[in-house]
């Protein structure tokens, strides 16, 4: 790497800059005027000829004394300056390569910043990106990087310079210049001028009041430098595809017709040639391993992948770089053919027919020579049959391409290749495993920019930086069971529709649009927090203590635990959050969870309700994860696949077996668990409670003699928790809240509050029931026992009070328009 | 790393100085400048165009590949009638080819030194007729 200098010899007075205006002017009357002359001579040399000055036009033209002469030759001087002109027009960059390792700055700029430069009265900072944004060009860059423009333009405002701040405009400069060196470009336009002003320390502070906005600036600049390339290489493509032979004939002419496989297959290549691909970003490792492994003679690969990595895209990718040459030389000129098992299939009904279509198929490549042999899902080759018969193509294939110089690549899925191909005799030694991974969010985030370039136009909508960035980003975080970047390219493509080219005051498909996408396809709410949201999750205690009497302590947790994880201020790769409610039965553990459910739904968040009682024996661990061999996952983890934003309620968790514990350690810690298929299910969306009657007696007594929550809490962490549960899981849980045993009087809140449901109901009957207050005190002295809460109280209203209502409604003494009063012994009194 | 920038004020002439200063020095400046273009980087991108074509040229014709290809049988015919009618057939296709090569090379040659003669040519030719205009 040669050092390079750069050197900035500038001249930015108001003469020079005058001057260079004045200069501009002229050589724009120059370029005129010569048009104007050259037109005019050849229209007149045009008249002359026509008129017939002499025997012909040649002779005329080389005799100096015509007019034709006179006319075709200065013509000629006029048209050789305008060419001049056009190939030179406005300031010719110079190349950025360096003689004798020094770089002038001041010759590298192109027209347009020449432009910018002498039309700012001030040179700094704030200025110039003042400038800036009066260019169409950046001003695009800024929309799609969603700063609010007005807002900054205010900004802007105050703080543009006075005087030009030389040292600033300097840096600048040379800034951009290194960074258009290293991307060997000629000359330094408007995206590396803004680049580079985007980096200086006082404009970044200036912009780090919009969070991120200097970052997404970058990218978006980024973004269009990449596009620029990728324009670049489809022009060398076009130009080059354009010669190569059509069809199923090789350049040399070495192939034979292969009619029969152009029946049952698709031309890879021959789609390419006819720019049918998209190129495929972010897989230059891998086809650079896919070279190495070619030419080191392996002519049989399997490209193993998750589905929506993109291994037809890869294939697709292939066939272009055949196309291109950029692949080892024996398979350069080669047809890239995927054979369709559908096609080869059709109207086989014979018996041995399909034997002899493969064998037909097989045939014709030999022969041609020219045929790369690409099958799709091979899995699904195998068994492959009509009913009648079937015939296991895989072993056929085997046995024909084992010693054979075919290349022959073939695709798959892991799960696939675990189930079936791995186990099949001797597919692991004739093909090559070659391992697709998950695009990287880099990658992902390339092809998804490239993807959005090809669609805006057509739908008439700007794609912004920050709604890639999120449909990367949110797709990698909330859809595990899906790979890059085919997740984030479904989310990109549903946004870009949901936009229409009509929205006021823009169409821009932005990080919102995104997240609303995101959030109509997971059902996790990730966008911002509006609205009637805002409202719920702020008074959610308020909620809550409406419904459930007492446990003050526990509401708060489990409403501190959903705003911190609405709002995303802490680390997400845990569940929202993991809380173990402890405290005597009948006392509302199970209640709150329900509660918080049931305000949360309007929100999409599902309850996932498991009794660990029944899950007190070692098998039930398939229940729980899947049947191995059985293809599904477990109740819970399928329970979680479909709804990840969900309440998992573990009631009775003491009961649980110890291997469940271990499962859920996982669940607990890493926020996410893996089933029995394999699949990793997201847990990181799961509010997780689970209750225990465990130390119930120890509670109790703790309460009766007055201890504090946190002695109590310090004796059944210290004593108790063990015995019962591995200290690691007890350390795993965010909070453990103790519950009260019930006091008579909250007892008595609670029987009014059940009372009033009944009164309710009855009300849509038209029927009016008083309960009043002696009636309520009642019930709660017969509904309550210290042992089992408030759990009695549900028999005591359905023995003494809905009995004896439902038999009055049989009877017709109760009916509508009734008003009664339910006395303190359980009797029906008319109220007149 | 070294840095001139100058931003002293001259004392500003008037604007219309400098405008009628720019639209007497830049005629100039172009046509002396056309000539040095036209022999120095218009010539040095002339030629760089013709190495790309000439790059171009084996994309387009695959003169190499058939050369290499001489004894292969075309279109797969294996026994030694096909590959008699093949090798004869590719040295008739080489000799194309080659005829084809040498034509390409001869234009651009042509293309070449008429670039290079064209303004000298037309400057003298166009003096020459618009002498004689005067003289007679």
């Amino acid at each position: 790497m040669i050092e390079k200098t750069f050197t900035l010899e500038i001249d930015i007075s108001a003469q020079a800059k005058l001057r260079r205006k004045a200069d501009a002017i002229a050589r724009r009357v120059l370029d005129a005027s010569s048009v104007l002359a050259v037109t005019t001579l050849l229209a007149g040399l045009l008249v002359s000829i026509a008129m017939g000055n002499g025997p012909t036009v040649l002779s005329d033209i080389m005799e100096p004394r015509s007019l034709v002469a006179r006319l075709f030759w200065s013509a000629m001087v006029g048209s050789a300056f305008l060419v001049y002109r056009l190939a030179s027009a406005g300031v010719q960059p110079n190349s950025l390569r360096p003689s004798n390792g020094k770089v002038r700055v001041e010759r590298c700029l192109q027209a347009q910043l020449w432009q910018l430069i002498d039309s700012t009265p001030v040179l700094a900072e704030f200025a110039l990106l003042a400038a800036l944004l009066k260019k169409p060009q950046a001003f695009v860059l800024f929309l799609r990087s969603e700063v609010p423009i007005r807002e900054l333009l205010d900004a802007l405002e105050h703080n543009v310079e006075s005087e030009s701040n030389i040292e600033a405009f300097h840096a600048i400069l040379v800034s951009a210049a290194r960074s258009a060196s290293e991307r060997s470009l000629r000359s330094i336009g408007i995206d590396e001028f803004l680049g580079a002003i985007l980096v200086q320390p006082r404009v970044q502070e200036f912009l780090s009041q919009w969070p991120e906005a200097s970052e997404y600036l970058l990218d978006s600049i980024r973004w269009a430098q990449r596009w620029e390339a990728l324009a670049s290489r489809a022009r060398q493509y076009k130009k080059r595809a354009g010669w190569l032979p059509k069809g199923p004939m090789n350049i040399t002419m070495t192939a034979t017709a292969t009619p029969f496989l152009d029946l049952v297959s698709r031309d890879l290549t021959e789609s390419a040639k006819r720019g049918g691909f998209q190129p495929l970003l972010g897989r230059d490792k891998e086809f650079t391993e896919l070279n190495t492994l070619l030419q080191g003679h392996e002519r049989h690969v399997v490209v193993v992948g998750h589905p929506g990595v993109g291994k037809t895209s890869f294939f697709m990718e292939l066939a272009q770089r055949i196309v291109e040459g950029r692949v080892p030389n024996f398979i350069t000129d080669q047809r890239l053919l995927s054979v369709d098992p559908g096609r080869v299939l059709a109207g086989a009904t014979r018996p041995g027919e399909l034997e002899m279509r493969f064998q037909q198929l097989v045939a014709e490549v030999s022969r041609a020579r020219n045929v790369i042999l690409l099958f799709e899902e091979i899995d699904q080759w195998i068994g492959m049959g009509t009913g009648q018969q079937s015939l296991d193509v895989v072993d056929e294939l085997l046995r024909t391409i084992e010693r054979s110089p075919l290349v022959v690549f073939s695709t798959t899925s892991v799960g696939q290749w675990t189930q079936s191909l791995e186990k099949k005799s001797g597919f692991v030694s004739v093909f090559h495993r070659f391992d697709l991974n998950e695009l990287s969010r880099d990658g992902a985030q390339e092809v998804l920019e490239a993807h959005a370039l090809s669609r805006e136009n057509r739908l008439g909508v700007l794609v912004s930086v920050p709604a890639i960035r999120e449909a990367v980003s949110a797709s990698a975080r909330l859809m595990h069971d899906r790979f890059l970047p085919e997740k984030a390219l479904q989310i990109l493509d549903e946004s870009m529709s949901h936009v229409s080219p009509d929205q006021k005051p823009l169409p821009l498909v932005t990080k919102q649009v995104v997240d609303e996408t995101v959030e109509r396809i997971t059902h996790v709410p990730i966008g911002q927090v509006g609205g009637k949201e805002r409202d719920l999750l702020l008074h959610l205690e308020e909620n809550l203590s409406r419904q459930i009497v007492g446990q003050t302590q526990a509401i708060a947790a489990v409403s501190n635990a959903l705003r911190r994880s609405r709002a995303q201020v802490e680390d997400r790769s845990r569940p929202i959050a993991n809380l173990l409610f402890v405290g005597p039965t009948g006392v509302g553990k199970t209640l709150i969870a329900k509660t918080v459910a049931k305000a949360l739904l309007g929100q999409a968040m599902n309850m996932v309700r498991l009794d660990m009682s029944e899950y007190q024996a070692q098998a039930s661990i398939d229940r729980f994860l899947g049947v191995p061999g059985g293809g599904r996952g477990g109740v819970v983890t399928e329970a979680l696949r479909s709804s990840p934003y969900a309440l998992l309620l573990l009631d009775e968790l003491e009961k649980a077996h110890p291997k469940i514990l271990t499962i859920l350690l996982q669940l607990m810690d890493e926020g996410r668990v893996t089933d029995v298929t394999g699949r990793t299910i997201d847990t990181t969306n799961v509010l997780l409670i689970a209750t225990s009657n465990a130390a119930t007696p120890m509670i109790t007594q703790a309460f009766k003699e007055g201890q504090t929550i946190e002695a109590i809490r310090k004796e059944l962490l210290g004593s108790i928790l063990p015995t019962i549960f591995p200290p690691e899981f007890i350390n795993r849980f965010d909070d453990i809240i103790i519950f009260e045993p019930l006091t008579q009087p909250q007892i008595e809140t609670i029987a009014g509050l059940e009372l009033a449901k009944i009164q309710t109901q009855l009300l849509e009957k038209g029927i009016h029931v008083e309960f009043p207050p002696p009636t309520v005190r009642w019930i709660a002295q017969i509904g309550f026992n210290q042992q089992y809460g408030a759990r009695p109280l549900r028999r005591a209203i359905q023995d003494s009070i809905e009995n004896v209502i439902a038999r009055s409604l049989i009877e017709g003494t109760l009916k509508a328009g009734s008003h009664v009063r339910v006395l303190p012994n359980g009797v029906l009194e008319s109220v007149a | 790393m070294w840095y001139t920038i100058r931003t002293k004020e001259v004392s500003l002439k008037s604007g219309f100085m400098t405008f009628v200063l720019s639209f007497i020095r830049i005629p100039f400046v172009e046509i002396v400048g056309w000539v040095f273009w036209w022999y120095g980087r218009g010539l040095v991108q002339v030629l760089s165009w013709w190495r790309n074509e000439s790059r171009e040229l084996e994309d387009h014709i695959h003169w190499k590949q058939w050369a290499k290809a001489l004894f292969v049988p075309m279109y797969g015919q294996r026994d030694w009638k096909g590959r008699l009618i093949s090798l004869f057939m590719r040295l008739v296709m080489l000799v194309y080819k080659t005829v084809w090569v040498l034509v390409w090379s001869v234009f651009h040659l042509i293309l070449i030194l008429a670039y290079l003669v064209f303004p000298v040519l037309s400057l003298s030719m166009a003096f020459i007729a618009l002498s004689y205009w005067l003289y007679d």
